[in-house]
């Protein structure tokens, strides 16, 4: 268009970047799918104490109320159950999205602690009792979570424990998806390992973003020995046999989930480290960088300001797919028998389909299923980030 | 290019020592360390036979010394040139044709050499066939999407390629394990290992009771398979979707019936019905060359049935048979993620350059899509394709991790596991190493590869 | 006799429910022999027009509501090129229609030889020829074009070729079958000045020899005035105005063709300017800038590639020095290696009088505030996620200007307007602004900071001639007012001569000639000043009109 002055022909009002890929990732399909499931998994981790436990939540017997199940919540589930309430009141708080970041983190962390110092279960937990007491008739009013077993109730007030198929006769003992090899019902067992799940996927993913970006930003900035030396730091991490790495990691260092957490980090920063020197490489060639260079702003600012927040859009992509395999690493570590003992995860069960000598569907298609529709929505949110993050390119470019 | 190659080779062997050096750092920092009494804790042994095996544990490992001397000595032990190593475990004479020793595995006893001569050629089997497998459905699969860019063979192939590469490969080899190859449901393929015992002695090529079964069979095997491809091509869409319902069913009601042994059920209905509609929609695929396989599988199938049916009977499988059986299974495992992958960056990229400026000109130039296709875009459109390969022989090695434990195969990754397991030092470096290798190989063979296909790239 | 004749053509372009029209009704003819120039500006519909006559568009993206384009042949008859076929529009493009794009570095497939691109040409359209006979059409090709040694060239890679080159082997191709039309496509818009003559001189030379039809699109009029036959300009998808080039070019009919020819940089009108100073700004001796070359097996260093070759010049405060040359002679290198954005290997460099050589980093940094760098591409000359207002305000704080951020923001303000953009231009990010807004707020971000040097890479290289014009003004105006001292890289030779008190010439990484810029205009006394005043196409007197009063050869009034 001719400009013989400067005309004040404008768009629409002002989006900062941010604002303008979550609302074009909210408009996709796919996007939407994704995040459903993951919403869905958020909530079902969160409140997975009221949905699946052996504890009613309310108890009345002669004449005395109780809440088993409140008394029973550990600390953790405290801080799950105000972590999601804080997270959505802070992220609708309009401040930068690195101070939301910062003070989700506090938040957490103040939680954690509070929670910690206060709250005590009971130590020794006995899960057959308010079923005996129910056989006793002393019972006067019950309410129990719809499914009424915790993940680690092994029924053993029932004489015959082992793996059952699903929907059994009869209605005492309703299991949705069967019982696994100790008796415990699948569906109690998966909906408490989606907090694993999850859990691992973020942290693990986090921990590998952290790390992988310093080392690729200072990398991709400084460049001469710093970064001759990262390279082969980079390589050699990728060259590692993954899996063999977290194998050796944990059977050498034992297996608790804030192990497994940091190991499964620790193994995947060097892609993101490639994605930032690569964006880096790239930006510092950018006029706006050299002009902020010529301008004479300090080091601190060019690389926080102006470079890293440009750089973020592969990184949001590969993020996505970061915590798919995350959360992936974990099943297979457990399917491999390494992971967590005692606590359930989806690959656990997963391995005891193929431990009998029968074939126990329940025990494959179930938590498999959760696996998959996971990582398959995990997946359609990273499709979906590469193309909303990037407007200019084609609709040919999507693979 | 020679320099270059002499570059790279040199530069991989700080990323060895490092790769080695990361993991033999694990298996030291950890509770217990490399000790002789991690080896023999779970034993039950008295005071005195736990302090004599653990002193002949020392002598012949050298555990009693720190960690630093353990990996030092285990350098100069895999180095070709160094320190030899006398009998009973002390140093001797420097020697540049030493050799070199990957030491004795602590859990077989066997030197680790052997081992790894049993167990790598299994995997690498695995892999080596996978991979072109991968890449000529893959690019199959991308170039047809390409050519139809958002037409219903896009669209769909699009979703169902992510959805498979999200699928587990645990999850994957646990069905098929779980539905093809137990006892319980179809018994189409072997629960497990590489081939059967018996089929070592067998002959190569299957034996049939006489020549003229042979011709039987391989007569019903053509005859089918010729009536179907045919029809494949030649036969209008709806005649094609109704022959392909009609096979599909009778197939799902033939499985069902394998099962159950009744005659009608929901679950021959729903077999039925599923198989009819997935076949009916693969015969109803555009494009020939995939229509032509479907029929030629089926048609080596119902051939095969057909011969057994009228009376062709098999003396030996024969070796060839029994492993191909076997293999069918852990390579779908093992490779289907990959080439989902693979198939969905075949056919981004070629939408990428089918798009370029290079492609106009040819275009304006008076040369037919097809042509621009195959003679202009895709040598360009490999360029990504290579570049990820490189990645894909680390992760088909991982994968193997997960296949062969699930498919019982005795391959390096079964053996990594276990090694990890018992803590087996001198198994797992050399393990680590043996894949840091290859892996590293594989990168190497990726940039030759990309400089061979891109007359751009010249390494001087 | 008519080649090529479109009647009334529409082409949308899109996809279902949303199209744009980008061709609104053009009308135009080809004669045999005759060269037809398609003016414009950008968006203004030319490659479109030309890409849909050869059907080359996104196919499933566009679409012709309406038009006929015939391509009459020799025997009298015409083919409807919108309703032909595959087969028919495949058998005439390369043969009868020859066409050639804008981007010789992409045009050409860079994994195929240019003797296969080549004969890929002969293969389709004539193939009753042999090897033998492909290969000698082949080389005569390249000869006519003069491809130097074509024998062995055919067997090279298009990546090995300079950007001349390529495009000499795109005409060899599009002309290899002796087409009756060829369609240019901004054909050197990339190249250099001194590379552009060369190639339109062949492709005039050609044309005669072949009595071929051109139609020749392209935003330049210095072009169209060499080598238009009839000329047509568009505006938003429409033909404003057509017809012989004299008329159109000496008295224009309508408006936008008259805004067009006035916003060429030397019919800007120019106000008189005041003296320049005696003060010397910025003075440079005897710089280089040298780049290590490694080769073989530990990389050693091999040899020293000279970027920039014992240069020596000087910048005073109120005047402009435009610094001119081919693209690879050097001037951005010397221009980054004056803003120490570059590390010199020799030479001093001297601002207002204080050796800042080899100052370190905290040393420069107040000394950052004196100059200032505008650069060339305005996608990325501002921080895409940074609304304006932290661009501006941000240099600011760091050098202590303004009592707090309110006082900033209102020094801010001052600058937006001295820039000509609107205050509520601060809320706002990049991308929300035209390629000439951007620039003249990063002009603006380079003002805050009240700098006397400013260093100015290509500003304008970038954008539309009548978005240049404003932005020139505007600096010419700074300069005059403000007495700020400029050094502005150009390749644009009526740029120099509108805004450049005085002009340096750069060629291979030296300095060849310094002076007055009418000076130098008039009478250059180095070979490569005259090789590259001469190659510039420009609108020579014959079309001039006085509009502004002025004679154009009237010298400018200072120049010491």
């Amino acid at each position: 268009m001719t400009e013989l002055s400067a005309d004040t022909d404008m768009k629409q009002p002002s989006q900062p970047w941010t604002t303008q890929v979550a609302v074009s990732l909210l408009g996709r399909t796919s996007a939407r799918i994704g995040l459903s499931w993951i919403g869905l998994l958020v909530i079902i981790a969160t409140f997975s104490p009221f949905l699946a436990s052996s504890h009613p939540l309310y108890l009345v017997v002669d004449g005395q109320a109780s809440s088993p199940l409140l008394q029973h919540m550990t600390a953790l589930d405290w801080v799950w159950l105000s972590g999601l309430p804080m997270i959505l009141v802070i992220a609708l708080l309009p401040i930068p999205l690195w101070k939301k970041f910062l003070s989700v983190l506090i938040g957490l962390a103040l939680t954690a602690m509070i929670a910690y110092t206060l709250v005590s279960p009971p130590a020794l937990v006995i899960y057959e009792q308010y079923r005996e007491l129910e056989a006793t008739g002393k019972v006067e009013t019950i309410i129990r979570a719809p499914i009424p077993y915790s993940a680690k109730d092994y029924l053993r007030d029932y004489a015959d424990t082992g793996i059952e198929s699903p929907l059994l006769t009869s209605e005492q003992r309703l299991h949705w998806m069967g019982t696994d090899e100790n008796g415990a019902d699948v569906a109690s067992r998966m909906i408490h390992a989606s907090r694993i799940a999850l859990g691992i996927g973020f942290i693990a993913t986090g921990i590998a973003l952290v790390i992988g970006t310093i080392i690729g930003g200072l990398m991709g900035y400084f460049s001469g020995i710093v970064d001759i030396i990262g390279m082969r730091l980079v390589e050699i991490f990728e060259a590692i046999p993954t899996l063999f790495l977290l194998l050796s990691f944990v059977a050498f260092f034992g297996r608790s989930i804030y192990m497994m957490m940091v190991i499964i980090g620790i193994t995947a920063w060097s892609g993101y480290a490639r994605y930032v020197r690569a964006e880096f490489l790239k930006l510092r060639q950018q006029d706006f960088v050299q002009a902020a260079v010529a301008c004479g702003l300090p080091l601190r600012s060019i690389l926080f300001r102006h470079m890293l927040p440009n750089g973020l859009a592969p990184l949001l992509v590969a993020t996505s797919f970061g915590v798919a395999s995350a959360i992936l690493a974990e099943a297979t570590l457990s399917f491999l028998g390494l992971g967590l003992i005692d606590d359930p995860s989806w690959g656990q069960l997963l391995n005891q389909a193929v431990q009998s000598s029968t074939f126990n569907w329940w025990l494959a298609v179930f938590p498999g299923g959760a696996i998959f529709l996971t990582v398959f929505s995990y997946n359609l949110l990273g499709e979906s980030l590469r193309d909303a993050v990037d407007p200019q390119t084609n609709r040919s470019k999507r693979a | 290019m020679l320099n270059y190659l002499i570059r790279r080779t040199l530069l991989m062997i700080p990323t060895l020592l490092g790769i080695t050096l990361v993991v033999f750092i694990v298996m030291a920092a950890a509770p217990g360390g490399i000790t002789a009494q991690s080896l023999v804790d779970g034993m039950e042994l008295e005071p005195e036979s736990r302090r004599a095996l653990e002193e002949y544990y020392n002598k012949l490992y050298g555990l009693d010394q720190p960690a630093p001397v353990q990996y030092l000595r285990w350098l100069n032990n895999i180095s070709p040139i160094g320190f030899e190593r006398e009998p009973d475990g002390t140093l001797g004479t420097f020697s540049l044709w030493k050799g070199a020793d990957l030491g004795i595995s602590f859990r077989y006893g066997r030197p680790v050499m052997d081992l790894l001569a049993e167990r790598l050629p299994i995997t690498l089997l695995l892999n080596l066939i996978s991979i072109p497998l991968i890449y000529t459905i893959a690019i199959s699969i991308g170039v047809q999407a390409a050519r139809q860019r958002g037409g219903r063979f896009d669209v769909a192939s699009n979703i169902f390629l992510l959805g498979l590469w999200s699928v587990p490969s645990m999850l994957a080899g646990v069905l098929f394990i779980g539905f093809f190859a137990s006892e319980q449901y179809w018994r189409w393929f072997p629960t497990g290992g590489l081939m059967q015992r018996e089929t070592v002695d067998q002959t190569f090529l299957p034996l049939f009771a006489n020549g003229s079964d042979l011709l039987i069979a391989v007569a019903c095997v053509v005859t089918v398979t010729v009536l179907l491809i045919a029809a494949a091509t030649s036969a209008p869409k709806i005649a094609r979707q109704c022959g392909g319902f009609v096979i599909g069913a009778l197939l799902g009601y033939a499985m069902a019936w394998d099962l159950g042994g009744q005659w009608l059920g929901g679950l021959h209905v729903l077999l039925a019905t599923s198989l009819g509609l997935l076949i009916s929609l693969l015969a109803s695929m555009q494009h020939p060359g995939f229509r032509i396989a479907l029929a030629g599988a089926i048609g080596l199938g119902g051939g095969l049935t057909l011969s057994r049916y009228l009376g062709v009977e098999v003396m030996q499988g024969g070796y060839l048979l029994d492993r191909l059986w076997h293999l069918v299974l852990p390579i779908i495992a093992l490779s289907y993620g990959g080439l989902a992958f693979l198939a969905k960056l075949t056919r981004s990229s070629l939408l990428e350059n089918l798009a370029a400026d290079y492609a106009r000109t040819a275009r304006a130039k008076g040369v037919d899509e097809e042509t621009v296709l195959w003679r202009h875009v895709f040598r360009n459109s490999l360029l990504p394709l290579i570049t990820v390969s490189a990645t894909l022989l680390p992760s088909l090695l991982a994968g193997s991790v997960i296949v062969e434990s699930i498919f019982s195969i005795d391959g390096m990754g079964k053996l990594a596991v276990e090694a990890v397991q018992t803590r087996d030092r001198e198994l797992v470096l050399s393990v680590t190493l043996i894949s840091g290798l290859l892996t590293l190989f594989g990168y190497l063979l990726a940039d030759i590869a990309y400089a061979v296909v891109d007359p751009r790239v010249s390494y001087d | 006799m008519k080649l090529l004749e479109v009647e009334s053509l529409i082409t949308e372009l899109g996809e279902t429910d949303n199209w744009l029209r980008a061709v609104n009704g053009i009308s135009l003819t080809v004669n045999a022999g005759e060269t037809y120039c398609l003016v414009g500006e950008s968006g203004s519909g030319k490659s479109v027009t030309a890409l849909s006559i050869m059907g080359l568009l996104p196919a499933d993206r566009f679409r012709h509501p309406d038009g006929r384009v015939w391509l009459h042949e020799p025997g009298g008859e015409a083919l409807e090129l919108l309703s032909a076929n595959g087969e028919q529009l495949r058998s005439v493009r390369g043969r009868r229609i020859g066409m050639i794009f804008q981007e010789p570095m992409t045009s050409l497939n860079p994994v195929l030889t240019i003797g296969e691109q080549l004969d890929e040409v002969l293969r389709i359209h004539q193939p009753d020829l042999n090897a033998e006979a492909r290969r000698e059409r082949i080389l005569t090709a390249l000869e006519e074009v003069l491809i130097s040694d074509p024998a062995n060239r055919i067997l090279e890679y298009p990546h090995r070729l300079s950007g001349g080159q390529r495009q000499r082997v795109m005409i060899a191709m599009a002309l290899i079958c002796e087409p009756a039309l060829l369609i240019a496509d901004e054909p050197t818009t990339a190249l250099d000045v001194t590379v552009q003559a060369e190639i339109l001189k062949l492709m005039r030379e050609l044309q005669a020899r072949y009595g071929m039809g051109m139609l020749f699109i392209t935003h330049d009029f210095g072009v169209v005035a060499q080598i238009a036959d009839t000329v047509g300009v568009m505006r938003h998808g429409e033909l404003v105005e057509s017809g012989k080039t004299f008329d159109v070019l000496s008295n224009p009919q309508h408006a936008y063709t008259r805004s067009l020819i006035a916003a060429l940089p030397e019919r800007l009108p120019r106000s008189p300017r005041p003296p320049a100073s005696a003060q010397t700004l910025l003075s440079v001796d005897n710089l280089s800038v040298y780049f290590p070359i490694r080769q073989g097996l530990m990389r050693r260093v091999v040899d020293q590639f000279h970027a920039v070759d014992e240069v020596s010049l000087q910048v005073n405060a109120g005047e402009v020095l435009a610094l001119v040359g081919e693209s690879g002679c050097g001037k951005t290198t010397l221009g980054r290696a004056l803003l120490r954005l570059q590390a010199a290997t020799t030479g001093s460099i001297h601002l207002e009088g204080q050796d800042i050589t080899h100052l370190s980093r905290a040393e420069m940094r107040p000394l950052r505030r004196r100059m200032q760098v505008v650069f060339q591409d305005p996608g990325s000359s501002l921080n895409p996620r940074l609304p304006i207002h932290t661009s501006l305000i941000e240099p600011m704080r760091v050098h202590g200007i303004g009592e707090d951020d309110n006082a900033r923001t209102r020094r801010a303000v001052r600058f937006l307007e001295r820039v000509e953009m609107p205050a509520d231009s601060l809320w706002r990010y990049p991308h929300e602004f035209s390629g000439g807004q951007r620039q003249r707020l990063a002009i603006a971000r380079a003002l805050v900071l009240e700098p006397r040097f400013i260093l100015c890479d290509e500003i304008t290289s970038a954008l539309d001639v009548s978005v240049q014009a404003g932005i020139l003004r505007l600096l010419r105006e700074l300069v005059d007012e403000d007495g700020i001292g400029m050094l502005f890289i150009t390749h644009n030779m009526g740029v120099v001569d509108y805004l450049a008190d005085r002009m340096a010439v750069m060629h291979k990484a030296r300095l060849v000639e310094t002076g007055c810029t009418a000076a130098v205009m008039a009478d250059p006394q180095n070979l490569h000043t005259k090789t590259l005043l001469e190659a510039v196409p420009r609108l020579n007197e014959s079309f001039l009109q006085t509009r502004s009063g002025r004679a154009p050869t009237e010298p400018e009034a200072s120049c010491q």
